[in-house]
C-alpha cells in the first residue's frame, strides 16, 4: 500500500490560489496596456511633439465627443442635421433650420443610425449567407453555382463595390445604400464560413454518424448544423468586426446622415483645430463600439459553445 | 543541379544592374540603326515604342545568355502549357459545368438588367450593358493616358511620342487605352507592394517576438485588439492629412493596417501552438530562447494563412481607398472619376481590373505560403461534403 503525505485538500487550495493570482496578473496587465497605450498616444499629442496639430490628445477627442453628442453647434452652422422628417414639418416656417430641437443636430442620431443600420445588415447577411451555404451542404450544385461568383466577388474591394450602391441607390433610399453593401460583405464571408466550417468537421464523426444509421438529413441536422456553430461564430465575429468599417463608409461615400457622414463633414475641415479632434472622436467611437460588441458576442457564443473546445477558447 | 548561392546571387545583382544600365545603353546606339527612333538631350529620353522593344529585348537578354538551358525549359513548358489550355477548359466544362453556367448567367443577367434598368437622368446609363461597357467607355479610358514625362533621377522619360494624350488635345487611341491602365495599374501595384512588404514584416516580427515575454503579451493585448477594431477605411481623411498624399504616406497607411491584422493573428497563432511539442523540446533539453525559435515559431507559421490573405484584402481595400480620397493617379483615382461623372460602366471596368490583380495576389500569396510551409504533413481527413452528402443520401 501506498501513501502520500500530501494533503489533497492543500493542493486544490493553492491551486485556486495560483489561478487567483494570475487572473489578477491578467487583469493588471489589461489596466497597464490600456494605460501605456493612452499615455503614448497623449504623448504622441504633447505640444512638444511634431504631430501636436495633427493628432488631438485622447481627453480633447472624448471631450469633444461628449460636448456635441446631443447637440453640436458646429453642426447647426454647417446645417448638417438628423432630423429630415421633422425638417418636411417645418418646411413653411421661417428660417426652418433653427425651427429643428436642438438634439437634431448632436451625433447620438447620426450614430443610432449607422448602428442600426449595420446590425440590420449583418443580420440580413448574415441569414442570407448561412441559408446558402448550409444549405449548399444538401444540395452540391448550389456550391458550384455560387462558389466561383462569390470567390471573384469576395476579393474586390469594398470602396470598388460600394460606389455602385451609392450610384444605385444614393441618397434616395440611403437605408439600402448602407444595408446593401454590408449585407453584401456579410454573405460572401458567412457562406465562405459555413462552408469552411462543414469541411473542418472530421470525416470520422460523419462515418460514425453513418454506421448509426444516419440518413442525409438527420445528419445535417444533428451533426453539420451543430458541429458548424464554432467556426461559423468565429466567422460572425470576423463579419461584425469589419461591418463597422464598410458602414461607416458607406456614408462617408453618399448617405446624407450617419457617422461617417459626420467624418465626411469635418474632413472638410480638416484645416481647422477641431477637424482632426472631430474625426477621431468619431473613429475612435465606432472603435469602442465594435470592441464593446465583440466582447458581448464572446460572452454569447462561450455560453452557446461550451460543449467544443474552439468555443472554449474562443476570445483568449 | 542547382547552383550554389554564390552564383546564384550574382546572377540576380547582375541583372539587376544590367536592368539600370540598359536606358543608358540604348541611347548610346547610333541613330542611323534601323529601329533607332528614339531620340535623347539634355538628360530626356524621347521614348518610343520601339525604344520600349528592344529594353525588353535587353532585358530578357540577361537570362537568356546566362541561364540558356533554363530559359528553354521554361520556354518549352510555357509551349506546352497554352497548348493544353483549351483541352484542360473543356475537361474543366464537362467536370464542373456549373461553374460556366452560373458565370454565363450573370452576363447575361447584367446584360437584361441594362436593358430594363430605367435610363434616368444621368449621363451615363445605371446599369451600362457589356456592348456599352467594352465599346465607347473602354475607348474612353484613354482620357486617363495623362502622363508627359517620368523622371526618375539619373534620367527623365518625355512619353508624349508613346500615344496621343486627349487631355492635351490629341485624338483617343488603343495604345493611349493600354497606356492608361498599365501606368495607374503600376502605380497602385507599387503603392500596394511597398505597404505591403513594410506591413508583413514589421507585422510578423512583432507578432512572434511580442509573446516570448508573457507579460508584455497580455499587457499589448488589449491596446492591439483595440487598433485592430478601428475603422481604418473612414480614417483615410485625417491619416492623409497626418501621413500626406505621398508614396511615404500610403505605405504608412497600408502598412498600418496590415501591421494590426497580423499581429494579433501571429500572437494568436503562437498561443494555438500545441503543447506537446513545447513539452517534447524542453524534456530533449532544449533552452527556452531555442524552443521558441526552433519550434514555437515554425509551428506558428501554418496558422498564418488565413492572416496573410486577410492582410491582402485589407491592404487592396486600403491602397483603393487612399488613392479614392487623395491622390490623383492609380486605380482608385480611376474608380473616384467614374464615381463622380456617375459613370457605372467605367467602375465596372475598373472593378474587372482591379479584381482581376486582387485575385491574382491571393493566388501568388497562397502559392508562396504553400511552399513555405511544405515540410507540414498534409491533412487527410478534411471531409469531402459532397462525397458525405451523398453517402448519407443512399444511406
Amino acid at each position: 500500500m501506498t501513501t502520500t503525505g500530501t494533503d489533497v485538500l492543500e493542493v486544490r487550495a493553492a491551486a485556486r490560489r495560483i489561478r487567483r493570482r494570475a487572473q489578477i496578473a491578467h487583469v493588471f496587465h489589461v489596466v497597464l496596456g490600456i494605460v501605456l497605450f493612452l499615455l503614448s498616444w497623449q504623448f504622441v499629442a504633447a505640444p512638444f511633439s511634431p504631430l501636436y496639430n495633427l493628432v488631438p490628445a485622447p481627453i480633447d477627442a472624448v471631450t469633444h465627443f461628449g460636448e456635441n453628442l446631443f447637440f453640436s453647434e458646429r453642426m447647426r452652422e454647417r446645417f448638417v442635421h438628423a432630423c429630415p422628417d421633422l425638417l418636411e414639418e417645418v418646411a413653411f416656417q421661417r428660417g426652418r433650420m433653427s425651427a429643428l430641437p436642438d438634439h437634431c443636430f448632436g451625433y447620438v442620431l447620426h450614430l443610432v443610425r449607422t448602428t442600426r443600420n449595420i446590425l440590420i445588415a449583418v443580420g440580413v447577411g448574415t441569414i442570407i449567407g448561412l441559408g446558402i451555404g448550409l444549405s449548399s451542404l444538401l444540395l452540391p450544385w448550389i456550391a458550384d453555382l455560387v462558389t466561383p461568383i462569390a470567390g471573384f466577388f469576395g476579393t474586390t474591394p469594398i470602396f470598388i463595390v460600394a460606389p455602385f450602391f451609392v450610384i444605385w441607390f444614393g441618397i434616395e433610399y440611403p437605408l439600402l445604400t448602407t444595408i446593401g453593401v454590408v449585407a453584401f460583405y456579410t454573405t460572401l464571408l458567412m457562406y465562405f464560413f459555413s462552408r469552411r466550417a462543414a469541411e473542418n468537421i472530421p470525416a470520422g464523426i460523419i462515418e460514425s454518424a453513418l454506421t448509426r444509421g444516419g440518413n442525409r438529413r438527420s445528419i445535417f441536422r444533428w451533426v453539420y448544423l451543430r458541429g458548424t456553430i464554432p467556426e461559423i461564430a468565429a466567422g460572425f465575429r470576423i463579419a461584425l468586426a469589419g461591418a463597422w468599417g464598410l458602414g461607416t463608409l458607406v456614408e462617408v461615400l453618399g448617405p446624407q446622415m450617419g457617422g461617417g457622414f459626420l467624418i465626411r463633414m469635418w474632413s472638410y475641415a480638416m484645416g481647422l483645430q477641431e477637424g482632426p479632434t472631430a474625426v477621431v472622436s468619431l473613429i475612435v467611437f465606432f472603435a469602442v463600439l465594435a470592441v464593446v460588441i465583440d466582447g458581448i458576442l464572446v460572452l454569447v457564443i462561450r455560453l452557446m459553445t461550451r460543449w467544443s473546445e474552439a468555443g472554449r477558447r474562443l476570445g483568449l | 543541379m542547382r547552383q550554389p548561392v554564390l552564383f546564384r546571387s550574382l546572377f540576380w545583382i547582375g541583372w539587376l544592374i544590367w536592368a539600370f544600365l540598359i536606358p543608358w545603353l540604348l541611347v548610346q546606339l547610333p541613330e542611323s540603326l534601323p529601329l533607332v527612333t528614339w531620340t535623347h538631350g539634355e538628360g530626356v529620353i524621347n521614348v518610343t515604342w520601339s525604344y520600349i522593344g528592344s529594353g525588353l529585348v535587353l532585358f530578357w537578354a540577361w537570362p537568356v545568355v546566362f541561364r540558356t538551358s533554363r530559359v528553354m525549359d521554361r520556354l518549352v513548358k510555357a509551349g506546352r502549357g497554352i497548348a493544353a489550355g483549351p483541352p484542360m477548359l473543356w475537361a474543366g466544362m464537362r467536370r464542373s459545368p456549373l461553374f460556366f453556367v452560373s458565370w454565363a448567367a450573370l452576363l447575361l443577367a447584367w446584360q437584361v438588367a441594362s436593358y430594363v434598368a430605367p435610363p434616368g437622368i444621368l449621363e451615363h446609363p445605371i446599369v451600362p450593358g457589356w456592348d456599352y461597357v467594352l465599346g465607347d467607355t473602354f475607348f474612353e479610358v484613354s482620357r486617363f493616358w495623362t502622363v508627359r514625362a517620368l523622371d526618375l533621377g539619373p534620367a527623365s522619360f518625355a512619353l508624349e511620342g508613346l500615344a496621343p494624350q486627349p487631355i492635351y488635345g490629341g485624338e483617343g487611341t488603343w495604345p493611349a487605352v493600354f497606356l492608361a491602365i498599365a501606368y495607374h495599374s503600376g502605380l497602385t501595384l507599387i503603392r500596394l507592394l511597398c505597404g505591403l512588404v513594410v506591413g508583413m514584416t514589421v507585422g510578423l516580427l512583432t507578432g512572434l517576438a511580442l509573446p516570448y515575454w508573457p507579460a508584455v503579451r497580455q499587457t499589448v493585448w488589449a491596446p492591439m485588439n483595440f487598433m485592430r477594431m478601428i475603422p481604418l477605411l473612414v480614417a483615410v481623411p485625417w491619416l492623409q492629412f497626418v501621413l500626406g498624399s505621398s508614396l511615404f504616406g500610403i505605405t504608412m497607411y497600408v502598412a498600418f493596417g496590415v501591421w494590426t491584422i497580423l499581429v494579433v493573428a501571429t500572437m494568436t497563432a503562437v498561443a494555438n501552438v500545441p503543447d506537446r511539442f513545447i513539452e517534447s523540446a524542453r524534456t530533449l533539453g532544449a533552452s527556452r530562447l531555442h524552443t521558441y525559435l526552433k519550434v514555437i515559431v515554425p509551428a506558428s507559421i501554418p496558422e498564418l494563412r488565413t492572416a496573410m490573405l486577410l492582410a491582402m484584402g485589407g491592404s487592396w481595400s486600403l491602397v483603393i481607398a487612399a488613392e479614392f480620397l487623395g491622390f490623383s493617379a492609380g486605380l482608385g483615382y480611376l474608380a473616384d472619376g467614374a464615381v463622380q461623372n456617375t459613370n457605372t460602366a467605367l467602375l465596372l471596368i475598373v472593378a474587372i481590373i482591379v479584381a482581376l490583380y486582387s485575385l491574382t495576389t491571393f493566388f501568388l500569396i497562397n502559392e508562396g505560403f504553400k511552399k513555405a510551409v511544405i515540410w507540414m504533413p498534409k491533412r487527410v481527413t478534411k471531409t469531402d461534403i459532397r462525397k458525405v452528402a451523398g453517402a448519407a443520401g443512399r444511406a
